[in-house]
């Protein structure tokens, strides 16, 4: 009974996003930005800076210089190397639902083959409506993956005021949320899992992890990403993915991210 | 001094002779394990003195069949039983006479190859099982087996328990860790320090700052630099805000495992609040990227002044709702005697962390090995510790564990305000070095250890031992007059996490 | 017409008797012709008991409708022989109504193998028909100690088979005990009467004679519908009957001791409160008891058969509201008890001869009646497996069935309590009401575990052989369980009616008040108008149409998604394959109410390290995850058994040693006893009737 009283005493916690601004979700480092126009691939730098990501997510070839933000773990030593190319970049949006949309730098323009991914998806989410309810699956994680799906629930994301839940049994489930390597030994659960979810089903590969194996992928254990076991829908990179960034990419998946606003809008 | 804490043995009896007298000599066993050569394996054990550790090591060669195998340590020695397993698992080598050599770590096709961590070359053809499935043990009327896990309900990660019941009963439950082996231990192999300290960060995510501080300290200690009086400092305050994110991830679990609907959601605040204050210090929210061999990779983003009074302000809520939270029968209800482990079991067990010093035992590496700055700062006389061994002292101990990192902080900012030394990172130069090193640290989960070779100024082989490792073999245990609805508490009130047991 | 209807079928069950009895005498001396012989013989049996049944249903009907009539036989010693009045046609109707449908099935009993089995039934029924027909006390005791001895022979049939031998010493130890304590307390009222007629016990004067007459006669007939304490035979008793048999004792014969009841109320008066506090009591205690024990017990008949006690304690409730009601000349008050109680006495009978019926087929067709193995029945044998689900059901009074009405009722009766001015028999109105309730909630756990684990649970791997479905299979078995369903379900609906007939039966006792139950013909309430009121009928119409209108909603509304269905295999959160990974057993689902009601079933449980695995330490017995065989188990005991007699057990020893000395095997030495004895009952006769 005391904590009815308790629980008012702090007001509001709640972050207000999508509907408005969050600072946090502003603030948050969640990804290295490229500038492709900074140097030359040729560049010393560039090519050290390449040579000292610990996950090989940068490659400058002829064309330009290229980062998988699949790969990247965030370490900033590019940034440390070749500034003029390579920032931490702010802002927690960085999903994306094409695993090429992670690459960024000097890319091909790849728009009308995502327009239709989008389309298709769009398609497929239209009947979960405004209730959705999640899956979580931890496909060979090191833990914080799951401090940060966890952290969803908390009173300062709470995604259950945009109709989001997560639910124990995948018979009742809209979404499948992935985090970790995919290990060989999780392999078979998650199948399991994915063919006992009710058609339409959302598959996210939460983290960096879950989208390349990230550092510790790649070994014995196989473990290269989820998408190497199941079709991913949407791709939230991370190391992990911080709560604003899964948000982000669960409401991506469903189309319900707003559309971008202008620099110095309304705080 | 690399070499000092490092003891080679020739022959495995002496070894095995040298291994039990120690640990019956009131010793605590800390790990085992093994690096490949090209046919033989170098078994290492490793020893907690009352100050310092011990690596005790043997050369186990191939018998005329061409297996490894040595006597088991386990027969003696309780806490090796999952060593060994892990040791069989990754290495090959047969611990003869072990209780149960079932598969841990991983689980594999019959001939198929191993890791070997150790040698350089990755395995070939290893051939991972995907359909083993659990042993059962017990029988009687109505048994029945019921397996939580390895997708269990929540966001929790892959693991598990194969419960054996009778019904409400928990008489008998088997832990397997293996569906998430990510093989960590291959991972550091080949890299530098400055690279492999990043793989130590995800050994255990939620402890990554122990990790990189255990890591980093093994490096250290092979290139004998110590790290700037800053940096020290700036260790403790991470090292410090991780423990607290974990121990408020107890009280939020414990909590919703009791129904208290505004506790878990204050709780989930609090270790948000601190989550969002590593991360304006360093970028990340798990203080990752910070530790560096040698020192920490750049000054916090914020003034230590901000970050004083941000966490003078979070203990205050804290406190509040820990009060008012060990005020409220129907959680106390919950956690008093349930998931009892009594001391003479912690101590067979060598339990470490807030586990084992809730069951009087198991020391805290801050006061028995400081590192860092912890020797500068002025700890309690004593670490905290419980004699009742149930959920309840063991938050109890996390409650006062809390207090003492507030206080550890504001220390260490208070100095750091006073520091005005530029320096963060003592320079390390290793490059073709051959050396053996030992570090540890103390993570919210308990004392952290890992042993590091280098050859050529590369890891040849890390041994990442997580305290989740060494502890959660106790879980077996935990369940002596508990039932189905106490498990939630029981599995909260560890604390553990599970990447690090499955490595 | 009717007294010759009644002989005809009194008269069947004689042949039925004789002729069952002569069924195996053949066995060793022609080989190839016996079989032929005995089944012939056997069914002849079965239909002599089967015609005597319909019989009595019909007299018991004219009974019901006409009004008392009566067979002299004996004249002049004991009054009249037989006598049938309105109490008496409602317990015929009820006891040989569940006779029939129980004697069908029997019917079907592996015929060749069964030998004199249908010749006990036949006694059992015999010595039922005579106890409830009966008009004096001579023919009332030749009955009581007929059945106990038919008891003794049916409960012993399988003699040979475990533990078989000894529920059937103990079920006729406690006859005797019944039968001596009927004899006690006629005698006392002998002694106020000059009087062996039933009837005439209505001129005992009241006091402390009549009190003690009617304590003993409580105490005989709650032996055989078990009573706590004195339940102790049953529940081995039923389970250790060959399955055709169980229903016949469980649903038919034990209506004789509700019936023995009744009768005393009818013919005795106002019991002392005293006595109204114990039994109320004591019904709370058997129910509760009787619940926990068929809620945790492993085996199906078992269960049964401890539900059996739990249903004794409910009536006995009812009947201790209409104790209180006659102490306190309330006649609405005994007639809503004895309605209620008669109401819950016909729901049992219905309920128990379903469930022992169908538990018949489950045996012959597993081999076994432990619930660990029973898995997925009803898919299996569809007609008993539905028997099991209904007879559940109706034992747990779900809405629909015949159980729902009378528990209703008996409820009702007990919340009555308000009415009554007396502090004592208020606090033990409140008392039999918590322990009641609480029963009935435990039931539902209980019929829980029956329905969704053994009737509907997934098969394990390890079906047991197939012993044969001759019972499933054989249409006499299978007319049985219809009819018991058609009764089940059929009085639900019907409720108005066994109501009417119920308030008809006892109006020996409470007149025309019971009538009043009925309200605009299709409600029910408790007698007494505006307290409460429920309509079983009605809910026969609006919850089939709920159901109905919530599938063809949900049918409609799901644009015909709801049956396009993609089916992929259970999930689960483990891996499957793991032995023992279907999910709770019977015995687990249990467990927490072991744990729960831990203070009435003692449970206690135990792990043992059976033996220690190849590489471990032999003797080192300290904890640790390393492997071994591991056994654990988990106990309940019978408190009453265990603190009641188990401690009296050396003294009862020790009587018999003494009384053996006795025994000395002198001629004289017994005329002299005989003398003795002849002298003591002329001493006490005399001196009681100077009183």
């Amino acid at each position: 009974m005391p904590w009815v009283p308790r629980g008012l005493r702090n007001g509001v916690l709640t972050s207000r996003w999508p509907r408005h601004q969050d600072d946090y979700f502003d603030g948050f480092a969640a990804a290295i930005a490229v500038d492709p126009t900074g140097a030359a691939a040729s560049d010393p730098r560039v090519a050290e800076a390449a040579r000292a990501c610990p996950t090989d997510a940068i490659t400058a070839t002829g064309d330009g210089v290229r980062l998988d933000r699949g790969r990247c773990i965030l370490c900033g030593r590019c940034a440390e190397i070749a500034p003029e190319v390579f920032t931490i970049a702010t802002g927690s949006a960085v999903a994306a639902v094409a695993r090429d949309g992670l690459v960024v730098g000097r890319v091909a323009e790849t728009d009308e083959a995502l327009a239709a991914v989008r389309a298709e998806l769009a398609q497929r989410v239209k009947r979960l409506r405004r209730s959705v309810h999640i899956r979580h699956v931890d496909a060979g994680s090191d833990g914080s993956d799951e401090w940060e799906v966890q952290a969803l629930v908390n009173p300062v994301y709470d995604i259950h005021r945009l109709g989001i839940f997560f639910t124990a049994s995948p018979r009742h489930a809209d979404i499948l949320l992935v985090t970790g390597i995919g290990t060989s030994g999780m392999r078979q659960p998650l199948r399991r899992t994915r063919e006992a979810m009710p058609e339409p089903v959302v598959v996210i590969a939460a983290g960096t992890d879950a989208t390349s194996g990230g550092l510790v992928g790649g070994g014995y254990t196989a473990g290269t990403g989820v998408g190497a076991v199941l079709d991913v829908d949407v791709w939230v990179p991370g190391s992990p993915a911080s709560p604003f960034s899964l948000l982000h990419g669960i409401l991506l998946a469903l189309g319900r991210v707003p559309p971008p606003r202008d620099e110095g809008g309304t705080k | 001094m690399p070499n000092r804490s490092k003891t080679s043995f020739t022959a495995v009896d002496g070894w095995r002779a040298s291994v039990v007298d120690n640990v019956s000599a009131g010793a605590r066993f800390a790990g085992l394990y093994g690096v490949a050569d090209d046919a033989s394996c170098q078994l290492t054990a490793l020893i907690a003195t009352d100050d310092a550790y011990r690596a005790l090591d043997v050369s186990v060669v191939p018998d005329p069949n061409g297996k490894l195998a040595y006597p088991s340590l386990s027969t003696h020695i309780k806490p090796a039983f999952w060593y060994e397993r892990a040791l069989h698992d990754l290495s090959g080598v047969v611990p003869i006479g072990h209780p149960r050599l079932d598969p841990l770590l991983l689980s594999l096709e019959a001939g198929s190859e191993r890791p070997r961590p150790g040698r350089q070359a990755p395995p070939s053809s290893l051939r991972q099982s995907e359909t083993a499935h659990g042993p059962v043990d017990v029988t009687g009327r109505g048994m029945f087996a019921l397996s939580l896990g390895p997708v269990r309900s929540g966001v929790v990660e892959s693991i598990e328990f194969l419960i054996e019941s009778p019904g409400e009963d928990i008489p008998h439950l088997n832990i397997r860790p293996h569906f998430k082996h990510r093989g960590v231990a291959k991972k550091f192999e080949g890299k530098t320090p400055a690279d492999a300290v990043l793989v130590a960060e995800r050994v255990e995510g939620i402890a990554s700052v122990a990790h990189a501080l255990a890591f980093s300290h093994a490096i250290e200690r092979i290139a004998g630099v110590e790290p700037p009086p800053r940096a020290r400092l700036l260790r403790v305050v991470y090292a410090e805000l991780e423990r607290m994110a974990n121990h408020l991830d107890v009280a939020m679990r414990l909590s919703d495992a009791a129904g208290l609907a505004v506790a878990t959601a204050r709780f989930a605040w609090h270790k948000e609040t601190t989550l969002r204050l590593t991360s304006r210090m360093c970028g990340s929210r798990f203080g990752r990227g910070v530790v560096v061999p040698g020192g920490v990779s750049a000054a916090p983003q914020l003034s230590a002044s901000a970050i004083a009074s941000e966490i003078t302000s979070l203990r205050a809520r804290t406190r509040a709702d820990a009060v008012l939270a060990m005020r409220t029968p129907s959680f106390l209800d919950r956690l008093r005697g349930t998931g009892r482990l009594d001391p003479d079991y912690a101590q067979l067990w060598g339990l470490v962390g807030p586990l084992g010093r809730a069951s009087g035992s198991g020391d805290d590496l801050r006061w028995s090995r400081p590192t860092d700055a912890y020797a500068e700062l002025r700890l309690p006389t004593r670490p905290a510790g419980e004699e009742e061994g149930d959920v309840l002292a063991r938050l109890r101990v996390r409650w006062s564990e809390i207090e003492t990192s507030v206080d550890l902080i504001l220390a260490a900012l208070g100095r750091l305000e006073a520091d005005t030394s530029a320096v963060l990172a003592a320079p390390i130069d290793l490059s073709g070095a051959i050396g053996f090193g030992l570090g540890w640290s103390e993570g919210a989960q308990g004392e952290m250890v890992h042993a590091v070779a280098l050859e050529d100024g590369l890891i040849q082989r890390c041994f990442a031992r997580s305290a989740s490792f060494h502890n959660l073999v106790a879980f077996h245990d935990a369940f002596p007059a508990d039932v189905f609805t106490d498990f939630a508490f029981i599995e909260a009130s560890f604390g553990l996490g599970y990447a690090g047991v499955a490595m | 017409m009717m007294i010759w209807m009644l002989t005809a079928g009194l008269a069947a069950f004689g042949l039925a008797l004789v002729v069952g009895w002569f069924a195996v005498s053949r066995k060793a001396a022609t080989v190839d012709a016996a079989p032929m012989r005995q089944g012939a013989l056997a069914t002849v049996s079965w239909i002599a008991s089967l015609t005597g049944s319909v019989l009595l249903v019909v007299v018991g009907a004219y009974a019901l409708s006409t009004g008392p009539m009566t067979i002299d036989v004996t004249g002049t010693v004991g009054g009249r022989a037989i006598e049938v009045d309105r109490l008496t046609g409602l317990f015929l109707i009820i006891s040989f109504g569940v006779a029939v449908p129980a004697v069908l099935s029997a019917m079907s009993s592996t015929i060749a193998t069964r030998g004199r089995l249908p010749a006990g039934v036949a006694a059992v029924l015999l010595a039922t028909a005579i106890a409830i027909l009966a008009g004096n006390l001579f023919v009332l005791i030749a009955g009581w100690e007929g059945l106990g001895f038919a008891f003794y022979l049916v409960v012993g049939f399988d003699r040979d088979r475990t533990a078989r031998a000894r529920s059937s010493i103990l079920a006729s130890v406690f006859s005797k005990a019944s039968g001596a304590a009927l004899v006690l307390g006629a005698l006392l009222l002998y002694a106020e009467t000059h009087s062996f007629s039933l009837a005439s016990f209505a001129h005992a004067s009241a006091g402390p004679g009549r009190d003690a007459a009617w304590a003993l006669l409580v105490l005989g007939f709650g032996v055989k519908v078990g009573m706590v304490p004195v339940h102790l035979w049953l529940p081995s008793g039923y389970a250790a009957a060959p399955g055709p048999a169980r229903a016949i004792l469980a649903g038919v014969a034990v209506n004789v001791g509700f019936y023995g009841l009744w009768r005393i109320m009818d013919v005795l008066g106002a019991p002392p409160t005293w006595l109204a506090c114990v039994v109320l009591v004591l019904a709370g205690v058997t129910a509760v008891l009787g619940i926990s024990h068929a809620t945790v017990h492993a085996d199906l008949a078992y269960l049964v058969a401890w539900s059996s006690v739990e249903n004794a304690g409910i009536i006995l409730a009812g009947f201790g509201v209409a104790m209180v009601g006659d102490i306190i000349r309330a006649v609405p008050l005994m007639a809503v008890g004895l309605l209620a109680a008669t109401a819950q006495v016909c729901a049992h009978a219905l309920g128990k001869s379903l469930l022992f019926v169908s538990t018949s087929a489950i045996e012959e067709a597993y081999g076994t009646t432990d619930l660990d193995v029973l898995r997925g029945v009803a898919p299996r044998l569809r007609f008993s497996g539905t028997g099991l689900v209904v007879g559940a059901l109706t034992l747990a009074g779900v809405p629909l069935t015949a159980g729902f009405a009378s528990e209703w009722l008996i409820l009702e009766a007990l919340m009555q309590q308000f009415r009554v001015d007396n502090l004592a028999l208020d606090l033990c109105l409140a008392v039999a009401g918590v322990l009641v309730a609480l029963t009935i909630g435990i039931a539902s756990i209980a019929f829980v575990r029956v329905i969704a684990l053994t009737a509907f649970g997934p098969r394990e791997k390890l079906t047991p052989a197939h012993a044969g479905e001759t019972v499933e299979r054989s249409w006499t078995h299978r007319a049985g369980i219809v009819l018991l369903v058609l009764g089940c379900l059929g009085v639900a609906a019907a409720a108005p009616l066994e109501v009417q007939l119920i308030a008809t039966g006892i109006s020996p006792l409470v007149g025309t008040a019971a009538l009043s139950a009925v309200r605009q013909s299709v409600i029910l309430q408790p007698v007494y108008g505006n307290f409460s009121a429920l309509s079983p009928t009605l809910l026969w119409i609006v919850i089939p149409a709920y159901a109905l209108i919530i599938a063809a909603l949900a049918t409609l509304l799901s644009a015909r998604r709801f049956t396009r269905v993609r089916r992929v295999p259970v999930w689960t959160s483990g891996s499957p394959g793991v032995e023992g990974g279907h999910g709770y057993t019977s015995f687990a689902f249990a467990n927490p109410i072991r744990k729960v009601l831990a203070a009435v079933l003692l449970t206690r449980s135990e792990l043992r390290r059976e033996e220690v695995a190849t590489g471990g330490q032999v003797g080192n017995e300290d904890k640790g995850a390393k492997a071994a065989t591991l056994g654990y188990t988990v106990d309940v005991v019978d408190i009453i058994e265990r603190f009641l007699y188990r401690p009296l057990l050396p003294v009862g020893r020790a009587i018999v040693r003494t009384a053996k000395r006795l025994q000395s095997g002198r001629l004289d030495a017994y005329m002299a006893y005989m003398l003795v004895a002849l002298l003591a009952v002329i001493a006490v006769v005399t001196a009681l009737a100077s009183m």
